[in-house]
């Protein structure tokens, strides 16, 4: 570590050492051009299982029912809408880091933008399954979209699942298109790199005939500002919009004005969680560790205790107005969190979101790869069980105690969930070995001396 | 002298065309044999200046003939026999044996429907049990689902234990009825046969059996109940019906002396938007809940009319219970001295119904006359409505349950022919929830536009309300002021469950008073 990374009057270097565009180049793509190592076939050979118990889980569910999970009456949403808030969670980092973190001219996040895109996409892609599997019949989806049809039969607007429809598509459509539109520079570097007849014509498709010209480099510059542009807004709002399924509702523990900011900051926080965990093996596994720094890390670190903290007053604030609103209900449901059956989840939840991030406050645990990674874990853990709080704890024990009831997940949602990771790291394990991990161009812009600088 | 099912002879015909002989069978043998009597039996005695024919029809159509049959004997009150009743003493434990509220002595232990009727105090469903006092269950050292060997001299039997508040202490109740080993595919093996500790001397002796020896055994057996159990002492929970004004009672003489006692705090509820004016009929419910006995019949009747299908023991556990109805059980007071109170709960049909409005699909939705809908074609099952209904009374079809119970036994033939044709039969993976009986209304409904006639609301009777034997649950048109709803729900006992949530639910409940010499509940 330099010792100029302690010292906060100056920038830090982006990219570590002076290194030649050439072998940045090198560096980046060579994952793409060597064959898979031993830890890779490992690695995705236990993705891959996991996949299949999901695609197991997933097939039995659409064959026999959703009778297989453990939902009831009354909690009707279980492990489902868990997972896929928590995913939907996880691909917040993504949009974040590349567009609100660019239009903030944040020059650090261009070694990790790229990986965090990615994982935003294979996450909503996880999180979309859950909302398709959920529904009884999940071979009526199109129901949920405004198609014209001959009966004039329309959707429901005022229901919020037809806002997450459309904000969750949005959400993936638009975060797909950047990060498109970010790889086409590379694309073209890859297609002049490589030597292989298969690959040039693949590269050469989707590079669209790019040039590097000035004149190719000026519009993509301002198509990605203005895509940048779009994307920030869809970051904050489409995690309000998920929030909005329980604050519309009228039951208790749900119908809470504060969920929008406090769902989307805990949004952030798992999302930074995992792009902090899983960059650990990336810059690892592939010879990054000069461009995904330490001090990127410590960066996303400082982003997770901010975002942490502001989950921690958001819970602080709920126990508050519950007591405050003097609503009988409401301070029942609180109470019942953090004393009732689902006490344990409650305080797991409190610990690993609240407790232990707080340790980032240490400069040395903020530094430390192996401490980092715990409490990575850890948040994502919380985060997790933070959704499970919300969804089962308030609907457990809602208005009627007549109709109290209690919910337990089978081996099927835990199959499910399984397989959505299995999905999920099984598409990163695909894209790290065909496309470059980081933006080409972009690190090449950041290295010292890569800019003209009045210095 | 219903209509042959099949290539089949009812048991009556074939006895008498074996009476009157080779080749005297037809279809309506019986049938004119029986008509043949009551003319020469019963018709005598009536004395009308009627044809037979017309008394015929009309005791069909009333279903009841009412015959002179009063006796010569003294049938005065005698109150000095009472002296004569001496109290019985046991020793030890005392079991009672009793049969069971809804499968009888078991005879009908093959229907699936009583079987999953919830008892009306336990809430257990497709099960007996020793059901003990607090008290005598930690004398014993059991919990719930703990099981108890109970010894007589005539027999012994393990029981699942189940700890009832308000038992008499050292006294166990167990319903007969069960444990049929040999009663069909749904009610064999259900629960634990005890007619085994009956004295085999006197099977139509008392039931009241002292001098049992009652000890643990190993084991564990789950009764599945449909309604949670709480701690009558845990504050936490402890009267939340009473506090959240769920349930709502007096007592007489504080009505009495202010009849308004119920309305005194005024809420003001408003709406964010134009609510909607119902000018025509509007349907609403009313239930008395100084009549309803919480005897289930509602619920049974429901099930029968609307085709809620039955969906077995593990999956009541699971909380997956399909009825449309159910009779909310609340205690308050003491494990020793418990006060029950029993709320039929049903959709209520809301005018602000928080389940219309997070449907993403308008799957449900509201009537012009203030039904709320399902439509079942359209339901995608995201379940949100169920999880956004204060009431939680939607149900919704977790597996295709009629292949799911006791391998298909409810669609194989010619079970499936009890469906009512007039109620669609739901499949896998839509919600569904009451009706107000929807099909009734319409065949009111199709009748009035075919005489001209302007529909009445009192002309439809829902089946809980036909079902009740108390006369509990009222039904019709609220925006007729002559109608008994309309003054049901313009009463001062009247009130609605969860007002607060502004729902605008249209059932309305009655208080109910209790006549304890006392203006205080407690």
């Amino acid at each position: 570590m330099s010792t100029a990374a302690t010292d906060y009057t100056r920038e830090f270097p982006v990219v570590e050492g002076r290194p030649k565009a050439a072998e940045l180049d090198a560096t980046i793509a060579a994952p793409l051009d060597q064959f898979p190592s031993r830890v890779w076939w490992i690695a995705i050979s236990i993705t891959l299982s996991f996949l299949s118990i999901g695609a197991f889980c997933i097939g039995m569910t659409l064959y026999e029912g959703l009778g297989l999970w453990g939902v009831n009456q009354p909690v009707s949403w279980g492990f489902d809408i868990v997972n896929f808030v928590f995913w939907i969670g996880i691909g917040h980092a993504g949009t974040l880091i590349s567009a609100i973190l660019f239009l903030l001219r944040q020059r650090w996040r261009t070694g990790i933008a790229r990986f965090a895109e990615a994982m935003t996409i294979f996450a909503v892609m996880c999180a979309g399954l859950f909302p398709l599997l959920h529904t009884g019949r999940q071979w009526l989806p199109m129901y949920l979209t405004p198609y014209p049809n001959q009966h004039g039969l329309w959707v429901n607007f005022t229901s919020p699942l037809v806002w997450d429809v459309f904000a969750v598509s949005t959400y993936f459509i638009v975060s797909a298109v950047f990060w498109y539109v970010g790889l086409i520079p590379d694309l073209a570097t890859l297609r002049d790199r490589t030597t292989s007849k298969i690959k040039k014509t693949i590269y050469s498709v989707f590079s669209l005939g790019w040039r590097h010209s000035n004149r190719h480099w000026q519009h993509y510059e301002r198509a990605y500002l203005i895509l940048a542009g779009f994307a920030t807004p869809l970051v904050l709002s489409v995690h309000t919009i998920v929030s909005f399924d329980f604050a519309v509702s009228v039951i208790p523990g749900w119908h809470t004005t504060v969920f929008p900011p406090y769902f989307v900051a805990g949004a952030v926080f798992s999302g930074f969680a995992m792009v902090q965990n899983v960059l650990i093996f990336v810059r690892q596994a592939f010879n990054l560790k000069h461009i995904i720094t330490l001090d990127h890390l410590e960066k996303m670190n400082k982003v997770m205790i901010v975002t942490g903290s502001m989950v921690g007053y958001a819970y602080a604030m709920e126990l508050f107005i519950a007591w405050y609103g003097g609503n009988q209900f409401e301070r029942f449901v609180f109470l019942n969190r953090a004393l009732g059956p689902y006490a344990w989840a409650y305080w797991t939840m409190v610990s690993c979101n609240v407790i232990f991030p707080q340790l980032f406050w240490f400069k040395k645990i903020r530094r430390s790869i192996p401490a980092m990674f715990a409490i990575g874990i850890l948040v994502n853990i919380g985060m997790w069980f933070e959704r499970f709080v919300i969804v089962v704890t308030s609907l457990s024990r809602d208005f009627l105690p007549s109709s109290w009831g209690h919910y337990t997940p089978t081996l099927y949602d835990a199959g499910i969930l399984l397989g959505s990771f299995g999905l999920f790291f099984t598409l990163i394990l695909i894209f790290v070995r065909v496309l470059p991990v980081v933006s080409i161009s972009e690190v090449k812009g950041v290295i010292e001396g890569g800019q003209p600088s009045h210095r | 002298m219903i209509a042959p099912l099949y290539d089949t002879r009812q048991k009556e015909a074939v006895l008498l065309s074996w009476i009157q002989g080779k080749d005297s069978y037809k279809e309506t043998i019986y049938h004119e044999y029986l008509m043949a009597h009551w003319e020469k039996t019963l018709f005598p005695s009536f004395n009308t200046r009627t044809e037979f024919k017309t008394f015929w029809y009309s005791a069909l159509h009333d279903g009841v003939i009412t015959l002179d049959e009063r006796g010569n004997g003294d049938y005065r009150f005698k109150g000095e026999a009472l002296a004569s009743v001496v109290p019985a003493s046991f020793q030890g434990y005392v079991v009672g044996l009793t049969q069971s509220y809804y499968i009888g002595d078991g005879a009908f232990a093959n229907n699936g429907w009583l079987q999953e009727l919830p008892h009306p105090i336990s809430k257990v469903v497709w099960d007996n049990y020793a059901s003990l006092s607090t008290k005598t269950a930690k004398d014993l050292g059991v919990d719930m689902n703990d099981r108890i060997e109970i010894t007589l001299p005539q027999g012994k039997q393990i029981v699942p234990v189940f700890i009832q508040p308000g038992q008499a202490d050292g006294y166990i109740s167990i319903e007969l009825g069960y444990g049929r080993t040999n009663a069909g595919p749904i009610g064999s093996d259900v629960g634990v046969d005890v007619n085994v500790l009956l004295p085999k001397s006197s099977l139509t002796g008392s039931r009241i059996l002292g001098g049992a020896t009652v000890a643990k055994v190993a084991g564990t057996y789950v009764l599945s109940t449909t309604q949670e159990h709480h701690s009558l002492d845990d504050t936490f929970v402890k009267d939340l019906h009473l506090k959240r004004e769920v349930v709502r009672e007096g007592t007489l003489l504080q009505y009495e002396k202010d009849p308004n006692f119920l309305h005194h705090e005024k809420r003001e509820l408003f709406s964010i938007h134009t609510e909607v004016e119902y000018k025509g009929v509007k349907w609403a419910m009313a239930i008395d809940l100084n009549k309803c006995i919480g005897c289930n019949a509602c619920v049974a009747g429901c099930n029968v009319e609307n085709n809620v299908p039955v969906v077995g023991k593990e999956q009541v556990a699971k909380g997956r219970e399909m009825q449309w109805i159910r009779i909310d059980r609340y205690y308050s007071g003491t494990a020793d001295a418990p006060v029950a109170s029993h709320q039929p709960m049903l959709c209520q049909h809301c005018d602000q119904a928080p389940c219309e409005n997070v449907c993403p699909v308008v799957a449900t939705n509201h009537s012009p006359d203030g039904l709320n809908q399902m439509v079942y074609n359209r339901c995608v099952g995201t379940k949100y409505c169920s999880n956004n209904c204060p009431y939680k009374v939607r149900r919704f079809n977790f597996f295709n349950w009629r292949d799911h119970v006791a391998e298909g036994y409810y669609e194989q033939e010619p079970v499936n022919l009890m469906h009512n044709p007039e109620v669609t039969v739901r499949s896998r993976g839509v919600m569904e929830k009451c009706t107000f009986c929807v099909q009734r209304i319409m065949e009111v409904r199709e009748r009035a536009v075919e005489q001209g006639i302007p529909l009445k609301g009192s002309d439809v009777k829902t089946a809980c309300q036909d079902a009740c034997p108390a006369t509990a649950i009222v039904f019709g048109d609220m925006n007729d002021p002559d109608s008994e709803v309309a003054a049901y729900r313009k009463h001062n006992l009247g009130y609605h469950v969860l007002e607060e949530t502004n729902a605008r639910p249209n059932v309305t409940y009655l208080a109910k008073l209790r006549n304890i010499h006392s203006e205080n509940l407690t």
